[in-house]
């Protein structure tokens, strides 16, 4: 039978390839033939027992066009991967899709993801700088913390000073709406408060100014939208302000510290609380020098993945938000959708971002990794588990299934690839002598100290040549 | 009665199709007014072989019953006509594969 006639054209822009496979004729006569005789078992053709009637009898009764949309049908995949076979595998990524189909001739356009083409560019000459912990900012977040902690302790303090919008007031009240008492109390207290006030805002700033002791009468006239009893009514108060008290914070002394946190002094308290400031600043330069040296590190480079590729790594987060998501009692990602009101289209376009991001700094370490020849050995690999922080008997397990798992060491392999390289990105960016290309150490096992073996007889030997000087000097000092 | 007039369809069915195989004969439906020469010269100009043999048979009505509403199908006489081709002749009643 004869061959396919395969043609291949690089899409540029999508970092695809195009292959055009035209079927030869004599297959797709072989093909119509099969799939008639197959029909001509079904169909009733007069004059014809049922699967008697010849194939060009069958074709020409039900349409040749007709069953060659069948047959370029089921040709499709086994055509596909025929023409795959052609093609280089390290070249190609999954995700291949069949775009077109011509009958005449019968030909198929198949879109191949190609392998992503990463250029890192010059990544040995990115810098940047790291900022050092700014002490006033240390200080900031130190004087932030204990105001916080006096915050939480505060006191109100009675004040001799007329009403202030926050004091909390103590007083008498009446008030009447056409003749009805509709609040009359003592010792009524509020505090005026000019963005959620009480009854209306004109009554909290009629309070506001009014010295302790004053009385006072006026009415307000409630808004036809007010929302409370009194909408479009007129209302008449008398009050009288009996006291008046302001919030004071307390002093910082080693008694509030001890009541409200676990030290017992405030320069203990102050310590900890600075040597945290710092660390949390330290790790925020951190971040920000981490994702700055990311940013310099993609916008010199030239990546470029197929669609296809980046639908898998969407998959791939969606699968893993979704684990999230089971840990907090969801059903599926569908259940939490469902109720935010958003379809899985919306939803997957909003992990774009996260997942192109994710992608490109992957494909970015695997080719520095590359291009920087770094190695990995055994003994790394057992130490990079060692370090995962997990339970003793679960490292074991994953050590024991490194050994014969070659799919999970070149998983392990690869994490640690990705990972030397990200820390030897940052000793270059911080400006940091590093070794060339080809000349990263590996680390090693560290050597036992060899035991000498000692072989028995020769042992024997020395233990009786030992018993007979000390024999002999034992008899000397007797002598 | 044109050349062309003659013949009106192959008659394609499992007993034709093995004449065809077996004896290089081929069936065709004639116009009733049709005879054996016009036939033998409507086939040789239609298909550019030689005819070594008519035979024309002609095929009588046929009625059926239905049996729900026992109405009369009546199907009407025809003409048929075997054509035996010369040695390594044939024809090709249909294109394609």
């Amino acid at each position: 039978m004869s061959e396919l006639n395969i043609t291949q054209q690089i899409l540029e822009d999508s970092n695809e390839l195009l292959l055009k496979v035209e079927v030869p004729q004599d297959r797709v006569d072989a093909e119509l033939r099969k799939l008639a005789k197959k029909l001509g078992r079904k169909v009733r053709i007069p004059g014809f027992r049922p699967g008697k009637a010849p194939a060009n009898i069958i074709i020409a009764r039900l349409g040749r066009d007709y069953l060659i949309q069948e047959v370029a049908e089921d040709m499709a995949e086994d055509v596909f991967k025929e023409a795959i076979e052609t093609i280089d595998e390290d070249k190609i990524v999954p995700g291949a899709y069949l775009r077109h189909i011509e009958h005449d001739p019968l030909t198929y356009e198949f879109v191949v993801p190609l392998k992503p083409e990463v250029d890192p560019g010059d990544y040995r000459a990115i810098r940047v700088p790291i900022e050092p912990v700014d002490e006033a900012d240390v200080l900031k977040l130190v004087d932030e913390e204990l105001h916080h902690l006096l915050e939480r302790n505060k006191v109100w303090q009675p004040v001799e000073r007329p009403v202030q919008y926050g004091d909390l007031v103590t007083m008498s009240i009446k008030m009447t709406v056409d003749g009805e008492t509709e609040i009359e109390q003592d010792e009524w207290e509020f505090i005026p408060d000019d963005d959620d006030p009480t009854l209306s805002p004109e009554f909290d700033a009629a309070i506001v100014g009014m010295k302790p002791g004053e009385k006072k009468t006026f009415t307000i006239d409630f808004p036809e939208d007010d929302g409370s009893p009194w909408a479009g009514k007129t209302a008449e108060f008398e009050v009288e302000v009996k006291g008046v008290k302001a919030e004071e914070l307390p002093e910082l002394t080693d008694e509030l510290v001890a009541e409200n946190t676990e030290f017992e002094t405030v320069d203990a308290f102050k310590d900890a609380v600075e040597k945290g400031a710092r660390e949390h600043l330290q790790s925020e330069a951190e971040r920000k020098f981490e994702s700055e040296l990311l940013e310099k590190l993609k916008e010199g480079a030239t990546i470029r993945y197929a669609p296809a590729t980046l639908a898998r790594e969407i998959e791939e987060l969606e699968k893993e938000r979704e684990d999230i998501y089971k840990a907090y009692g969801f059903e599926s990602t569908q259940q939490l959708l469902d109720l935010q009101g958003k379809t899985i289209e919306e939803y997957r376009k909003e992990l774009e971002p996260d997942a192109r991001s994710r992608l490109e700094e992957r494909l970015l370490l695997d080719a520095i990794a590359e291009r920087e020849q770094f190695e990995v050995s055994d003994y790394e690999m057992e130490q990079y588990l060692r370090d995962a922080g997990l339970e003793p008997e679960q490292t074991d397990s994953l050590i024991e299934e490194l050994k014969k798992n070659e799919g999970y060491r070149a998983f392990i392999r690869q994490l640690i690839l990705r990972k030397k390289a990200f820390e030897l990105l940052e000793a270059i960016a911080k400006g940091e002598d590093v070794p060339e290309p080809g000349q990263h150490p590996v680390m090693e096992a560290p050597a036992v100290e060899e035991v000498k073996e000692v072989e028995p007889e020769e042992g024997e030997e020395v233990e009786e040549a030992e018993e007979a000087e000390e024999t002999e000097e034992a008899s000397e000092e007797e002598e | 009665m044109h050349l062309y007039e003659v013949l009106k369809r192959p008659v394609l069915t499992e007993k034709s199709l093995q004449l065809a195989d077996e004896q290089n004969q081929y069936v065709f439906e004639v116009d009733r007014r049709a005879n054996k020469v016009q036939v033998k010269q409507a086939v040789e100009a239609r298909f550019g072989v030689t005819v070594t043999n008519v035979r024309i048979i002609n095929m009588k009505p046929k009625t059926r019953r239905r049996s729900l509403r026992q109405t009369a199908v009546r199907k009407t006489a025809w003409k048929k006509a075997i054509v035996t081709l010369a040695p390594g002749e044939s024809i090709q009643l249909y294109e394609g594969v």
